[in-house]
């Protein structure tokens, strides 16, 4: 549970230190592919709970959801269509069951009745 | 293995989401503020250069001044050297290049102090390019032989042109108010803007102050920016 929370940190760090900085044009774009891949981990985290981890559906599926989000919220600014309200309902409303389902995982491991070995 | 993996994607997640929390979109406007940088770093190139364009004209009359000196030294030594030195000297006031004075008028302009018409063009109440190349036409067609605005010497090249808020000629650029002071026969410089239906008569209609004054002696500084010949060669014969 806290290689997870780690590579949080770690990646937190390294993009406050890196002097890297996305052009303000992309940034729109970017926020929407952080939030599919958000949903991705969010996701991948659920599957390892419930032991239905899939290293090949989480892989593609945070690419993959990154991507898409990125490129229709782009075609829908183009074509004056704000597609990246349908990204972010689809993945916000996703994040949070996910989180749900998560935070019932969790209680239930503290509360000792249904333990999740490590 | 799995817990390795989740990990890894949330740094690369983590790590995209730090870099746009960090970019100014979420501070404040990105367009605004980084324009903002960006035009108060050109201005202060442009009074850097503007500085040191003045210390170089500066510099400039200093070597003029001691060129004049060195010609006049040659010129006693011998008769030819020192007609030389005239015709050059002709050629100077010729092209402008030399300080001059004599009879002439000052004319003064500025915006329009009468308050706007409701509605009308603001545009009509400020001093404009043309207004100043139609009295320099004007000037010139009454035989004007010496023109400067505001303390620059016009040549037969100069340009007068509109710069924003702002007049350009060739190096220089002019806020109101804007004096035009010109050598020749007064009467005659001042009755060609005066004339009914003249250059005087449209600029009041708006309000535009405009002052010209009759003087026994005015002084026309010498032009002292490049003269550059590119393109153009004298044709051999």
């Amino acid at each position: 549970m806290w290689l997870p929370i780690l590579g949080l940190i770690l990646g937190l760090a390294l993009g406050y230190i890196l002097p890297v900085n996305i052009p303000t044009a992309y940034a729109p774009y970017v926020s929407i592919a952080v939030l599919a891949a958000l949903d991705s981990v969010f996701g991948g985290v659920r599957a390892w709970l419930e032991k239905k981890f899939d290293i090949e559906v989480f892989v593609s599926g945070f690419f993959g959801n990154a991507i898409l989000a990125a490129v229709l919220a782009y075609i829908g600014d183009r074509l004056d269509i704000p597609i990246y309200l349908a990204a972010i309902f689809a993945f916000g409303t996703r994040l949070f069951q996910n989180f749900a389902i998560i935070r019932r995982y969790i209680l239930k491991s503290i509360s000792g009745k249904d333990k999740i070995e490590d | 293995m799995q817990q390795l993996l989740i990990a890894f994607f949330l740094a690369i997640t983590a790590f995209l989401a730090m870099l746009q929390f960090k970019s100014p979109s979420n501070v404040n406007d990105p367009s605004i503020a980084s324009s903002l940088e960006r035009i108060e770093n050109l201005q202060q190139q442009v009074t850097g250069l503007e500085q040191r364009k003045q210390e170089l004209v500066e510099e400039l009359k200093g070597h003029q001044a001691r060129m004049a000196e060195l010609e006049k030294q040659g010129g006693e030594d011998s008769t030819y050297i020192k007609h030389l030195t005239q015709q050059l000297d002709d050629a100077r006031i010729l092209a402008g290049l030399t300080e001059l004075e004599g009879p002439g008028v000052q004319v003064i302009l500025n915006d329009s102090d009468r308050e706007m018409i409701e509605g009308s063009n603001v545009n009509a109440y400020l001093v404009h390019e043309q207004d100043l190349l139609s009295i320099v036409n004007d000037l010139k067609a009454a035989g004007a032989e010496a023109v400067a605005l505001n303390g620059q010497r016009l040549l037969a090249n100069t340009q007068i042109k509109c710069g924003g808020p702002t007049i350009i000629t060739d190096t220089e650029r002019f806020v109101p108010p804007f004096i035009i002071d010109a050598i020749g026969d007064p009467a005659t410089l001042e009755a060609i803007l005066i004339q009914p239906g003249g250059i005087y008569d449209i600029l009041k209609y708006w309000g535009i102050q405009i002052n010209v004054k009759k003087m026994d002696k005015i002084t026309v500084p010498g032009y002292y920016g490049p003269v550059n010949f590119r393109y153009a060669k004298p044709v051999e014969r």
